[in-house]
């Protein structure tokens, strides 16, 4: 397939497509592994595209390297794959990914991520994804000091179903991981999550925190979340909490109250969501059509602004 | 110069009577203080006078410059020059501070007119620092993770900003320490002009040493039963609203209501179980 000229126009690319496999960027590339060395400040642009002939992308950071990667996951078919991150000793990363396509498709993703003694990976994902999506989100924390923290934006809308299965697992004492869902569902779309943080005995002074807020603005939208915590241990800090529900009346009147009209205060909750995503966001142009896209996501069939 | 008036209005909500014939007139330039006991009403005046949809008006009216409010929405009352200073602010995660408030004044501006966001950012950092909020204050997210006294003080920026009118200001001395207190009693004070009429509800006070009120209400089962100048201010703060039961010949400061089950499965089964 063609790819839109704001994705070929990025700097510091790789292509994975139906047409061609490309590398221009300070990443090497081999065997479908894209591998990080040293401190690279400019942020690499990974792009998966329709028809990916292959079933698997690995992310390899070396230790003590530093890598910033934006994963822009985009299309109009079917797709299946699996995305592999590991991080090696005292590596980090800032992880932004992308999902949204043209058309309604149906989407399995299998990420994992696997982090070893004093790694840090931070990632930021927006879902923008019309139609069906199935995704498996496994974090494994191997050594101490290991630390993951993932914000995800998930926008449904039509008849749009999400499934999402996050585990996480503190294999070793003080290991942290940090899950926060933002999801938002309009019309008749059905948004479902199961998160859960395992920390079995003897994995002491680690922190397992689980936040998810979801944001109903259809009528018959449905948000699922089951936020789990399987603990084994005493000396742990864990909390978990899943708030959904419509748009807060108390909220919409304090934004009235300074002269806000209700569909501006509206957009201006919606945005608080949409916010920490878009803002990962480097390119400034590409900012731009995400955010257009989330925008005429969250408006195109919904009724919030009725 | 700004007019409001409250005249003989009756509010109830869930069937029960809050405000019974409540008349009052603040012009720009005075400030009011309204003081009473809990649940006698005063917030609930407040929230009325700015739209909360909770709330029912059975009968009366309220006139901003002559003009009848009550079936004007919440945002056009604000637009026109209303103003709350919220008892409890609301805590709206991933809006920031700056953005909300920024997006609030640009309400304001005619179809021709354009924020200056460049002259705006100075505005915003100079309330901000008289009032000693911290130069972060702008990318936080409103009132989310804010104590109760940043709360309060952000409120009163919001006001030095949006420049209103008529002001209530609810219980805007809770959760704030004494020097706080001072601050932002020296911020309203700073505020005061004739273009501004000002409304302090409070229990006490310590509020009113920083921002001097030239009327002060006693309000009683939703409704004002006594007003006077300072005096007034003094005589609560040494004796409380007791000595008004005698004057009003009244019992109760609030209509006593009976606790009632909530019909749950666990009364149930101790009803069960001491069988």
């Amino acid at each position: 397939m063609v790819l839109p000229g704001y994705l070929t126009s990025l700097d510091q690319a790789i292509v994975f497509s139906d047409m061609a496999i490309t590398n221009q960027s300070h990443a090497s590339l081999s065997n479908n592994l894209i591998g990080f060395s040293g401190l690279e400040l400019d942020r690499v642009n990974v792009i998966i595209a329709n028809g990916l002939p292959l079933s698997k992308i690995g992310f390899r950071f070396d230790s003590n390297s530093f890598a910033k990667l934006h994963v822009i996951i985009f299309g109009s078919k079917n797709q299946e794959f699996e995305l592999d991150f590991v991080m090696q000793e005292f590596s980090a990363a800032e992880v932004l990914i992308s999902i949204f396509g043209t058309r309604n498709h149906h989407l399995k993703i299998i990420k994992n991520q696997t982090l070893g003694k004093g790694a840090k990976l931070d990632i930021n994902i927006g879902i923008i994804h019309s139609g069906a999506l199935a995704m498996t989100d496994t974090f494994s924390l191997m050594d101490e000091f290991a630390s993951i923290s993932q914000n995800l934006l998930n926008i449904a809308s039509g008849k749009d179903l999400v499934n999402v299965c996050q585990q996480v697992f503190h294999l070793h004492p003080h290991t942290f991981s940090n899950l926060d869902n933002k999801l938002i569902a309009s019309d008749i779309s059905e948004i479902n999550f199961d998160v859960s943080g395992k920390i079995e005995k003897g994995n002491y002074g680690s922190d397992c925190t689980q936040n998810n807020r979801g944001l109903l603005l259809g009528e018959r939208s449905i948000i699922q979340v089951e936020p789990k915590l399987l603990i084994d241990e005493f000396d742990v800090f864990a909390k978990h909490g899943a708030a959904i529900g419509r748009i807060n009346d108390d909220e919409l009147f304090y934004l009235l109250s300074r002269g806000l009209t209700e569909q501006n205060a509206k957009k201006l909750i919606v945005s608080g969501y949409t916010l920490p995503y878009l803002t990962a966001i480097g390119d400034s142009h590409l900012k731009d059509i995400l955010r257009r896209k989330v925008a005429r996501k969250i408006e195109g069939a919904s009724n919030y602004e009725k | 110069m700004a007019k409001l008036e409250i005249r003989n209005l009756i509010v109830s909500v869930e069937g029960k009577t809050i405000l019974n014939g409540i008349s009052l007139t603040v012009n720009g330039g005075e400030t009011h203080a309204i003081m009473g006991p809990n649940g006698t009403g005063k917030s609930t005046l407040a929230a009325i006078v700015m739209g909360h949809p909770k709330y029912h008006i059975e009968s009366g009216d309220i006139l901003l410059d002559g003009e009848s409010i009550i079936n004007m929405p919440i945002d056009e009352r604000s637009r026109k020059g209303l103003f709350l200073a919220m008892q409890n602010p609301v805590e709206v995660p991933g809006v920031t501070n700056f953005d909300f408030v920024k997006t609030a004044v640009a309400a304001r501006l005619n179809k021709d007119e354009h924020l200056r966001v460049g002259k705006f950012i100075f505005q915003f950092e100079d309330a901000a620092t008289a009032l000693k909020m911290g130069s972060g204050l702008s990318h936080r997210f409103l009132n989310q993770g804010f104590s109760g006294g940043e709360k309060k003080r952000n409120e009163i920026l919001q006001m030095s900003l949006l420049k209103p009118k008529i002001a209530f200001l609810d219980e805007i001395d809770s959760g704030l320490d004494v020097d706080a207190l001072k601050l932002v009693g020296e911020n309203v004070t700073k505020m005061k002009s004739k273009d501004l009429g000002l409304v302090l509800i409070t229990h006490y006070q310590r509020l009113l040493d920083y921002i001097e009120a030239d009327v002060v209400h006693i309000m009683i089962r939703g409704n004002i039963v006594k007003s006077g100048g300072k005096e007034l201010i003094t005589k609560i703060d040494n004796e409380g609203y007791d000595w008004l039961k005698t004057e009003l010949g009244i019992d109760e400061f609030e209509d006593k209501r009976a606790p009632y089950s909530l019909g749950s499965c666990a009364a149930n089964l101790k009803i069960g179980a001491i069988k």
